[in-house]
């Protein structure tokens, strides 16, 4: 298969640093584990300067309303997974009372994706023009970023940053960071709120109280890619006067190859196909499974998404997501139950332990799913596990249960065949391996 | 029991945090709450005919951890 250039998308170049539509300067490499650092041959990307960065946008226009208008028209949603509307929550935080706290969520817990962090140290002011801008647009008291717990490189840049900022005298608000534990669920903007007003960074419970807080402080989490949406459209829009605001025409994806990550930013009309052909140079066999959205994300067949497009709306019109921007195709021979129970194992692990339904439930889906994984129980496992998904799904203050549940059963639709050949007693011949980068814990 | 044309938009809710599987909701209102394989409450999610309701109000007060609540207009009604 040859390789597509990056340039013949016809779209824009992403090769050229100071391309104006892109937030990164081409594709990065990275690490297959752990925090990004960009690995095999990349070329030498460095954290863009403040002035580097002022010359290729301009000034940063002072948000305000005519920004919350411009989000609301380019429909700008959350890239941190959840794709909810950015201009909703800003309406939601102005009919509050209580001071606002803006926090920039680069905590990045999934295992898979290591966009936030690219984003972050490649280009730290165009996330912190976005963060400043929200904070003004909300009037905010605190803005702060929250960083992952174990990423010492990215917030050794972002402290620069901030410095640059804070010599130029840039900023009326001052960007605080703060590091966030290093756990799957630190990046739960309901932990993120506890965590930020000394408790511990664990998810809590809101349903009894949804619409109004009162004067309870308010915090209002964007993922650092959503940050860096808002700004680029700021500049647009700020830059260009009145106008219909337009919506993001890139996305950022990590995808997994055997060796490493990669993560790229690509048009969002492109299919699947294309991207992947971008990204690696090659693309998995027609049955393959390929994991979206990570490890709280679900599996679908490639032959049935290789031509969607990779925008969020084309995946939720066929009832999947894209998450946040994670493709993680299974290249050679694996078993997609073997990978899943080892996943299943890594979010039982995971689980805050606060609710019964995650703390006792997950482990027995898991259980259940390591059973099936080498064959054994044969039909009774199988006949079993919708109990165990029921147990846990919905049933908890946050939605890590629910992902859980998610994976399962979108596992059991997409290896079919396989799930019937392990229930009787037949596992891949695979079985026994991992090929998924599965932290141990 | 009230006929159905009473029905009340309320809901049972469970704040899974505090709950700590005494299960005595179940036991003032095992039509409303089932107890799952550890004791933890499973809801019914339909609409409730007015004597249910306070079926309901009786489980909610029961809760010694105060988990339970009945959720109107999304706040708790009283």
């Amino acid at each position: 298969m040859t390789t597509l250039s990056r340039t013949t998308s016809g779209e824009s170049d992403f090769g050229e640093a100071g391309a104006p539509a892109g937030l990164l300067p081409g594709l990065v490499y990275v690490a297959r584990v752990g925090p990004p650092h960009p690995v095999f041959g990349s070329p030498a990307f460095e954290p863009e300067s403040w002035w580097d960065h002022q010359a290729r946008l301009g000034a940063r226009f002072r948000g305000g309303a005519w920004l919350h208008q411009a989000v609301a028209e380019a429909q700008i949603t959350g890239y941190g997974g959840g794709h909810f509307p950015a201009a909703s929550k800003w309406r939601w935080a102005l009919a509050q009372r209580g001071p606002v706290t803006v926090v920039a969520n680069a905590a990045e817990s999934e295992p898979l994706s290591a966009k936030d962090a690219t984003l972050l140290r490649l280009r730290p002011h165009v996330v912190l023009d976005g963060l400043v801008s929200v904070a003004e647009t909300l009037g905010a008291v605190r803005a702060i970023l929250w960083l992952h717990g174990t990423d010492a490189v990215t917030h050794r840049i972002v402290l620069t940053a901030i410095e640059e900022r804070r010599q130029l005298g840039l900023d009326e608000i001052a960007v605080r960071v703060m590091v966030a534990p290093d756990s799957y669920l630190s990046g739960q903007s309901s932990a993120i709120a506890q965590g930020i007003n000394g408790a511990p960074a664990v998810p809590s419970f809101r349903g009894f109280t949804i619409d109004d807080a009162g004067d309870e402080p308010i915090t209002v989490v964007h993922n650092v890619e959503t940050l860096a949406r808002v700004a680029q459209l700021a500049h647009e829009t700020g830059s260009s006067g009145a106008g219909q605001a337009a919506a993001p025409r890139t996305t950022l994806l990590t995808v997994l190859t055997p060796i490493d990550r990669r993560v790229v930013e690509l048009p969002r009309d492109l299919t699947l196909r294309q991207a992947l052909v971008a990204a690696t140079g090659q693309t998995p066999s027609g049955s393959a499974g390929v994991l979206l959205g990570g490890f709280g994300g679900m599996w679908a067949r490639w032959d049935d998404i290789a031509d969607l497009q990779i925008d969020e709306r084309s995946f939720r019109a066929a009832g999947l997501s894209l998450g946040a921007g994670i493709v993680a195709p299974l290249w050679g021979a694996a078993c997609g139950i073997a990978e899943t129970a080892a996943i299943l194992d890594y979010l039982a692990g995971a689980s805050a332990g606060q609710c019964g339904p995650c703390l006792f439930g997950l482990p027995a889906l898991a259980a259940s799913v390591a059973k099936l994984r080498v064959g054994a129980g044969r039909r009774g496992e199988l006949r079993r596990l919708p109990g165990h998904v029921a147990a846990v799904d919905g049933r908890g203050a946050c939605h890590h249960p629910d992902g859980a549940a998610r994976l399962v059963r979108s596992a059991v639709d997409t290896f079919r065949d396989d799930v019937s050949a392990h229930s009787s007693g037949h596992p891949c011949r695979q079985a026994r391996l991992v090929t998924f980068p599965v932290p141990e814990d | 029991m009230a006929s159905s044309e009473h029905l009340s938009d309320a809901r049972l809710r469970v704040n899974p945090i505090a709950c700590e599987a005494v299960g005595l909701c179940s036991h003032l209102a095992p039509e409303l709450v089932a107890l799952d394989t550890w004791g933890y409450p499973v809801l019914s999610d339909q609409t409730l005919t007015e004597g249910e309701e306070r079926m309901a109000r009786r489980a909610v007060r029961s809760c010694p951890h105060r988990a339970l609540a009945l959720i109107q207009d999304g706040r708790p009604a009283r």
